[in-house]
């Protein structure tokens, strides 16, 4: 995109926003209510990091009190006049369908975990991989998805599901640079490297739903260097964990009547992280010489983030 | 006007190989003067340069035409890491340096090294080919090297040795005592400072700004990393302008994807000989049609330096041994790293993909070996490897689980071909739901990768629309809120600006799945439209709708959307959603000065710990270094 339509959007989106704040005292979402088990946290060694954000939950929703929210008139009242349109456009489609529901609820279970790595200095969205069960009035569906660096690579939605579903070893994102050194070019290059699934049993009653989700990823860093000179070797040598991730999580939510329900989610969690060495190496003609870049003696967190339990009206 | 750019300009006369003195070039025509002896008074000042005054005048450069200046030269450039050294080479030799005539912008000068020697740690294979081959530079009126010629036969490795040798000896003159430049050599542009005594000149390099790389010049930063230089030149000039020695100890320190490597360059040049060569006028011109450009030889040094490094990754195992590696490793690091080593070979010995594709066919093949391969070929990612993994998706002996990764695989390569446009189009109509649904969301991926690519052999134009209306139908055509996320997901995938009226229309579903899917799907899409949307959805009464709004904001320039995450973080109750804005914002820390400020806000206020310890995780993210 042109820096012009870039700076356009920028502006627009921004007018945009200024309007929604003028209006969001107009009505606080009311009608949903979560309760669950999460987890964050990000760690970060010289130009490398990860961070993870994980969670079990349960939400509850009332669709009486829903369609009163995004009463569109409400929501775009103050919204400047060419926003407008697109403004009602989103809430008004909403209402309508909110309002269909009548006095009824929907209720869902949710698992997640997510992943941002910096490798290099730069930012990922390495990874996310998430499982839920959604239980509507008119209908019941249980849904995965995995997503690396944004883009969606595997997902599904039906009544119930049953899956394990593991993504084999590959490269998920890669980084590299050729320059010159003087008169000899050189590429160095990282790649982050692995495996990732998920493992699901989400299925919807009549009046519970929910199930268990085992998100997990192991990914390495794997580096490599070359010279543009024939018959030099200069290499890499060495192995690096970025991250290895397994998150148990359990999400059930049962339905009581009369606008209660009661819950269920448990949380476990094993990381490992930034653990390895790495280091440069010039093969001779006879011998090989090699020296250290960096090295990392890994951190590993194994948590049992416990079981919440509970109920709630809506 | 920057100070640098003042020095510059003031410039009035350019310099070759010597400073303080008149760069003086007339034309090739009756207005040369050939043969005559070497006399500064003689030289004619630059006329485009501007009038050279006072020292510089003093010290006029002779470049008349015809004009030879032999030099014994000694160069040696060591590569390694700290006092560690990998690779040594020494140069040496009589470097004659010719004027001979005039070229665009500049004065042409033939240069040949006669009798060259070289030493190399460890040997180089024909390290001496082409060292002794003439080329030419041409000097632009500003006093730099403008531009090299090199005949097209001549080895890529001696280009860069000689010019990096020819570079060593460039000065550009100022009209003062002491000034800096901006000049050019074989690694990139860099900014230069001078000071001069009498007719000693003392040149130290000061930053490189732009680094020469297979895509040009462009700024270090842009490549994550950082590019160091230290040290400088000796020279003494005579009354001629020309050096009559020089020497010259530069150290460059490079980090790139964490790997710090380092150049000493040390080059020393006394002046043996002066003379004529009157028959070498014109040569310039009659070798001009037979260059190659500079990136030609940059290209070539690139292409061998990526090769070398698939090829070290690999180590020289085989096909056959690295399967066996990845069968018997017995976790996931070990996977991870014969997986990225398969990918190298399949890039390196194209051979290596025609077995990886006999075994993922065969109908005896474990399925775990196969998926394997199908993730490994798409690693290697070459048109072959995109072969096979379109076979395997039609093939009638490959399970659904190997038609599957084979897809996933497709969907991620980043030079998509049209056989694997074809293939994933093929596998959408499955009676496998998971092979369909794989290969509708590959589809996405794959036209978004065909628009990025810029390789004109990649999937053409009018496949990626293609590509963008089978999704659009497909959308069109979904029934059940599943089908439609689906179709949404693969839409948001391609990122294509065609696919927002119709994303658009989802937006407002009351069914979360559907109306999750259509906020997330315009996470690429980089629309005014889109971007209001984004804003909007922060507020959306459903939690995973505003999650996938944030996580399209954090697709763009974080400064439009502040206000849409600083009310988010305020007054939304989901600690889910608040973590979500604060991992937004946490990948602009460092670049965006308020984004501090808000998470400083959060840090210290936030009702939720878990909130308050993300933020002040992320405001210890160290300074980065590098630009953004």
């Amino acid at each position: 995109m042109s820096f012009a339509r870039s700076f356009a959007a920028a502006v627009l989106a921004a007018l945009a926003f200024a309007a929604v704040e003028k209006t969001a005292s107009a009505a606080t979402v009311t009608g949903v209510q979560t309760a669950g088990k999460d987890y964050s946290r990000s760690i970060s060694k010289d130009d490398f990091g990860a961070g993870f954000q994980l969670y079990a939950r349960s939400t509850a929703k009332d669709y009486a009190q829903m369609c009163t929210y995004t009463d569109p008139e409400a929501r775009c009242a103050s919204v400047v006049s060419f926003v407008k349109p697109i403004c009602k456009t989103i809430w008004q489609a909403q209402h309508a369908a909110y309002c269909a529901k009548g006095a009824t609820v929907g209720y869902s279970a949710e698992g997640k975990a997510g992943t941002d790595v910096t490798l290099f200095g730069k930012d990922f969205d390495l990874f996310s991989i998430s499982g839920g069960a959604y239980a509507e009035p008119e209908s019941t569906t249980a849904s995965y998805g995995i997503y690396v660096l944004g883009k969606k690579i595997r997902g599904a939605s039906a009544s119930e599901l049953s899956v394990d579903i593991p993504i084999a070893e590959r490269t998920l994102v890669s980084a590299s640079a050729t320059f010159n050194l003087g008169p000899v070019p050189i590429t160095v290059k990282g790649e982050a490297t692995g495996s990732l699934g998920i493992e699901l049993a989400m299925s919807a009653g009549t009046a519970t739903i929910g199930g268990r989700a085992r998100p997990y990823a192991g990914v390495d860093g794997v580096f490599s260097a070359g010279v543009g000179v024939s018959g030099a070797s200069v290499g890499i040598y060495g192995d690096l964990l970025l991250v290895e991730v397994s998150t148990p999580a359990t999400a059930k939510i049962t339905s009581l009547g009369n606008k209660r329900f009661a819950y269920d989610a448990a949380l476990d969690l094993e990381i490992h992280t930034l653990d390895g060495s790495v280091g440069l190496y010039g093969e001779f003609m006879s011998y090989r010489k090699q020296w250290e870049i960096f090295s990392w003696s890994g951190l590993e967190y194994s948590y049992n983030l416990g079981r919440t339990q509970g109920s709630f009206s809506l | 006007m920057n100070p640098s750019k003042k020095n510059v300009a003031a410039v009035l006369v350019a310099l070759v190989l010597a400073g303080g003195g008149a760069f003086a070039l007339r034309s090739t025509g009756s207005s040369v003067k050939a043969g005559s002896a070497p006399e500064a008074s003689e030289a004619p000042l630059a006329k485009n340069g501007g009038a050279i005054e006072g020292k510089a005048a003093r010290a006029a450069r002779d470049l008349r035409l015809g004009r030879s200046f032999t030099y014994d030269v000694k160069a040696a450039r060591t590569v390694g890491s700290g006092d560690k050294v990998a690779m040594a080479t020494k140069i040496g030799g009589r470097l004659v340096l010719t004027v001979v005539g005039e070229a665009e912008g500049g004065a042409a000068v033939r240069a040949e090294l006669l009798t060259p020697s070289r030493e190399d740690q460890p040997a180089v294979a024909g390290s001496m080919n082409g060292l002794s081959t003439p080329f030419f530079f041409v000097v632009r009126a500003d006093g730099a090297i403008g531009s090299f010629g090199f005949p097209k036969t001549m080895p890529g490795d001696a280009r860069r040795q000689l010019r990096s040798i020819v570079s060593a000896l460039q000065v550009v003159t100022g009209e003062k005592d002491a000034w800096q430049t901006r000049e050019s050599d074989g690694a990139g542009e860099l900014v230069a400072s001078y000071t001069r005594r009498g007719d000693h000149l003392e040149k130290t390099k000061l930053s490189y700004e732009r680094l020469r790389t297979p895509n040009g010049l462009v700024t270090p930063g842009s490549m994550g990393g950082t590019y160091e230089v230290r040290g400088g030149a000796q020279i003494d000039v005579d009354a001629s302008g020309w050096p009559t020695s020089l020497v010259e100890d530069v150290a460059i320190t490079a980090t790139f994807q964490q790997v710090k490597m380092a150049m000493v360059e040390k080059t020393e040049a006394r002046l043996v000989a002066q003379g004529e060569a009157k028959e070498l006028a014109g040569s310039y011109e009659a070798a001009k049609g037979s260059f190659d450009g500079d990136e030609d030889a940059l290209a070539e040094g690139a292409a061998l330096a990526q090769k070398n490094a698939d090829e070290n990754l690999v180590g020289g195992a085989s096909f056959r041994t690295l399967l066996a590696d990845l069968e018997a490793a017995k976790d996931g690091r070990g996977r991870s790293k014969t997986a990225a080593r398969l990918g190298a070979l399949f890039r390196t010995k194209p051979e290596a993909v025609e077995e990886a594709r006999s075994i993922l066919l065969a109908k005896g093949t474990k399925e775990s070996t196969a998926k394997s391969l199908a993730a490994a070929l798409g690693n290697g990612g070459t048109k072959e490897a995109q072969k096979a993994l379109s076979d395997a998706l039609r093939s009638n002996d490959t399970t659904p689980g190997t038609k599957t990764e084979s897809a996933v695989s497709l969907g991620l390569v980043e030079k998509p071909t049209a056989e694997a446009r074809k293939a994933l189009t093929e596998a959408m109509k499955s009676p496998s739901s998971d092979v369909s649904d794989s290969a509708t969301l590959a589809l996405g991926n794959l036209a978004k990768a065909a628009s990025e690519s810029g390789d004109p052999d990649a999937l053409g134009k009018g496949e990626q629309e293609d590509a963008v209306s089978l999704l659009l139908a497909k959308l069109a055509a979904a029934q059940t809120p599943g089908e439609k996320a689906l179709a949404l997901d693969a839409l948001g995938n391609s990122g294509d600006a065609r696919a927002l009226d119709a994303i658009l229309a989802h937006v407002g579903s009351g069914d979360t799945i559907v109306r999750a899917a259509a906020v997330g799907a315009l996470r690429f899409i980089m629309d005014e439209k889109a971007a209001q949307v984004l804003a909007l959805a922060t507020r959306d009464p459903d939690a995973s709708v505003q999650m996938a709004a944030l996580n399209g904001i954090g697709t763009r320039p974080v400064v439009p959307f502040l206000g849409a995450l600083r009310q988010v973080l305020a007054e939304d109750d989901d600690v889910q959603v608040r973590l979500t804005a604060v991992r937004v914002l946490a990948r602009a820390v460092n670049v965006v000065t308020e984004v501090e400020s808000i998470l400083a806000e959060v840090a210290a206020k936030d009702a939720d710990a878990k909130v308050r310890e993300a933020a002040t995780q992320a405001l210890s993210k160290p300074k980065a270094p590098v630009e953004r």
